[in-house]
């Protein structure tokens, strides 16, 4: 090709030289304009970090039982106190964090994967497809999200691979279901015409065009989603259908710790807070994500 | 040897209101590396006569008449087949370069994914690709390419547009509007760029315009559309020189360098064409046959005919 350059001399003296000028850190930038956001991804990487390490961090043995030292208070040996059988609440906690997200996270990743995939299907063929594709999608968003994964897991029982295949299986919906939304908003835009008149293949079109344009909302809704999903795992192991007995987990620390709640309350407040904490953390990234990534406001005058 | 020839294309929208005829009885046919003007004004019908071509338009459009690119039928050809010719055979420079390029893809990836869909490794595709900034002449091409649509102007963006008409060396390029919304300089720089293109490629360009500027300096042939029927084809000097329909003698007299002079009047609904002329209520020599009776395309000779009752003699 090289040989072939036949732009002569003379046009190319007419033709304007690209300006070396870009504002490529608009993401930094904005990043850099919200303390808040900052602190929260600072928490998150604290939080995923000791969730890693879980094992290593914890000074105690979580399944360690002593029951001598069981319901003790806040001291300089146990952080948190002990539970009810003499457990160490503070290794217990940080286990049970890892054991939170990791199911979160496996199981959001796991249905924004599937209700993406549906979505921009659905969205991009459109037809009789789009049809049957998105009833199922309403059939399932019919149910309230938990009580389906209840019902799941009272079929299948209690297991964290159940857990996780119960929690997909109710959440992939509203992914696909925004995603669908998103895919029919874009595809009829020039870009993705121009593709198609390139003669580029659908998937290519669909992998390269429509998913990268399509997907910020849905990883918006995919971080706010955490939380609502971490909330939705301990709430089923609080009602023994999520984690068995034996593995740390928040949901069964406060079901199980409940009864001592007038004599030893950090069984159920260590856990709790936890929580909390951990849904708020995740519900400030997805608002803050979503003011630094809305479309509305972007400056860039494509289009 | 003739590349496309089209015969009677129709082209109609059926809508709540009425059926839109955006084509009516559309014919013309186009050597291999010849430039082939479509003139007219907005709403006469030239960017549906180009996407019915590289066949994009709507589902809900009626198309009758024969479209035959390089002996092979193309109202009538499979989509795969179809598809199969997209890029590769014709392809289409579209009408809003800013609007046609991926805001997420890299200025370079914009070309080479084409490359790379068709089997070629990803640092050879950006090789590739660069070397085609560098034809269009967006320099430096390296830095160019690693940067996104939204960082070009909008010249340098209709130039992008360009490179990736002509990434697979198309037998017919339709480029639709290529001047659209650009400056004096710019509209020179598409203009000389298109046609060096032509002459690298020996590509036949089908070029839908109403810059008459650009139809002047890059067209072989002009085919002059009004209200979706061609009132009068010629080569391209003829139709300056000496236009015989009084549609293209307004159309050239409004040129800023012939005086600018205004043509009165509106062009008619595509959805009530009248029975007579088109031309006939802002024509200045309409005689009472005008308004009756549709005139029509008069082939003189090989060079062009005229949709007139009184065409001026040449």
């Amino acid at each position: 090709m090289s040989e072939e350059i036949i732009i002569s001399p003379e046009t190319r003296r007419m033709l304007p030289v690209k300006s070396i000028d870009s504002s490529k850190n608009r993401l930094y930038r904005e990043i850099a304009k919200r303390p808040g956001f900052q602190v929260c991804l600072l928490l998150l990487g604290i939080l995923v970090i000791v969730a890693i390490f879980a094992p290593y961090i914890s000074p105690y043995d979580p399944e360690a039982i002593s029951v001598k030292d069981k319901n003790q208070g806040i001291s300089s040996a146990h952080l948190f106190g002990t539970d009810f059988l003499g457990r160490d609440l503070f290794s217990l906690t940080i286990c049970g964090a890892q054991t939170s997200l990791l199911i979160a996270s496996i199981s959001v990743a796991v249905a924004l994967v599937f209700g993406c995939v549906v979505g921009c299907v659905a969205g991009y063929y459109g037809g009789v497809v789009d049809e049957v594709l998105s009833r199922c999608v309403d059939l399932l968003l019919a149910f309230p999200g938990i009580i389906f994964a209840l019902a799941l897991l009272a079929f299948m029982g209690a297991g964290i691979l159940n857990l996780i295949i119960a929690i997909t299986l109710s959440q992939w919906a509203i992914y696909a279901r925004l995603m669908r939304g998103q895919v029919i908003s874009i595809k009829n835009l020039e870009y993705v015409q121009s593709a198609y008149t390139a003669g580029l293949p659908d998937r290519r079109i669909m992998i390269r065009h429509l998913f990268p344009n399509a997907i910020m909302p849905v990883l918006i809704l995919a971080t706010l989603d955490i939380g609502h999903v971490i909330l939705s795992v301990a709430g089923l192991s609080f009602l023994g259908l999520g984690i068995p007995p034996g593995i740390p987990e928040w949901g069964s620390m406060i079901g199980a710790g409940k009864e001592f709640l007038r004599t030893a309350p950090l069984n159920v407040i260590v856990p709790g807070l936890a929580i909390t904490f951990v849904v708020l953390i995740f519900n400030f990234l997805g608002e803050g994500l979503r003011d630094i990534l809305d479309v509305h406001n972007d400056q860039v005058n494509i289009g | 040897m003739t590349l496309l020839s089209i015969h009677d294309l129709n082209v109609r929208f059926p809508t709540g209101e009425g059926t839109v005829h955006a084509s009516r009885d559309v014919s013309f046919s186009m050597e291999s590396g010849e430039v082939l003007g479509l003139v007219g004004e907005t709403g006469s019908g030239k960017s549906v006569i180009g996407q019915a071509i590289i066949r994009l338009l709507p589902s809900n459009a009626n198309i009758t008449g024969t479209i035959a690119f390089n002996g092979q039928e193309l109202t009538t050809l499979k989509d795969d087949a179809m598809h199969a010719l997209r890029g590769r055979s014709i392809s289409l420079v579209p009408q809003n370069p800013s609007g046609s390029l991926d805001p997420l893809l890299r200025n370079g990836m914009q070309i080479g994914e084409i490359f790379i869909e068709r089997g070629t490794a990803k640092n050879t595709a950006w090789e590739k690709a660069c070397d085609l900034l560098v034809t269009v002449g967006l320099i430096p091409s390296e830095q160019i390419a690693k940067e996104y649509p939204h960082e070009l102007s909008g010249g340098m963006r209709q130039r992008l547009t360009t490179s990736i008409a002509i990434a697979e060396n198309s037998r017919l390029i339709i480029a639709d509007e290529p001047t659209k919304g650009l400056d004096f300089h710019a509209r020179e720089t598409t203009a000389r760029v298109l046609s060096e293109i032509k002459k690298r490629d020996n590509a036949s360009l089908l070029l839908i315009t109403h810059d008459l500027y650009l139809a002047e300096h890059l067209c072989d042939w002009i085919a002059v559309l009004y209200a979706g029927e061609i009132v009068e084809i010629g080569p391209a000097g003829q139709i300056f020189n000496t236009p015989r329909h009084p549609y293209t003698q307004a159309l050239i007299r409004a040129m800023p360098k012939n005086g600018l002079v205004p043509l009165d009047g509106q062009s008619p609904s595509l959805m009530a064409i009248p029975e007579g002329c088109c031309f006939a209520d802002r024509c200045s020599c309409h005689s009472e046959r005008c308004s009756k009776e549709h005139p029509d395309l008069i082939q003189e000779s090989l060079n062009g005919g005229v949709r007139c009752h009184h065409p001026f003699s040449s």
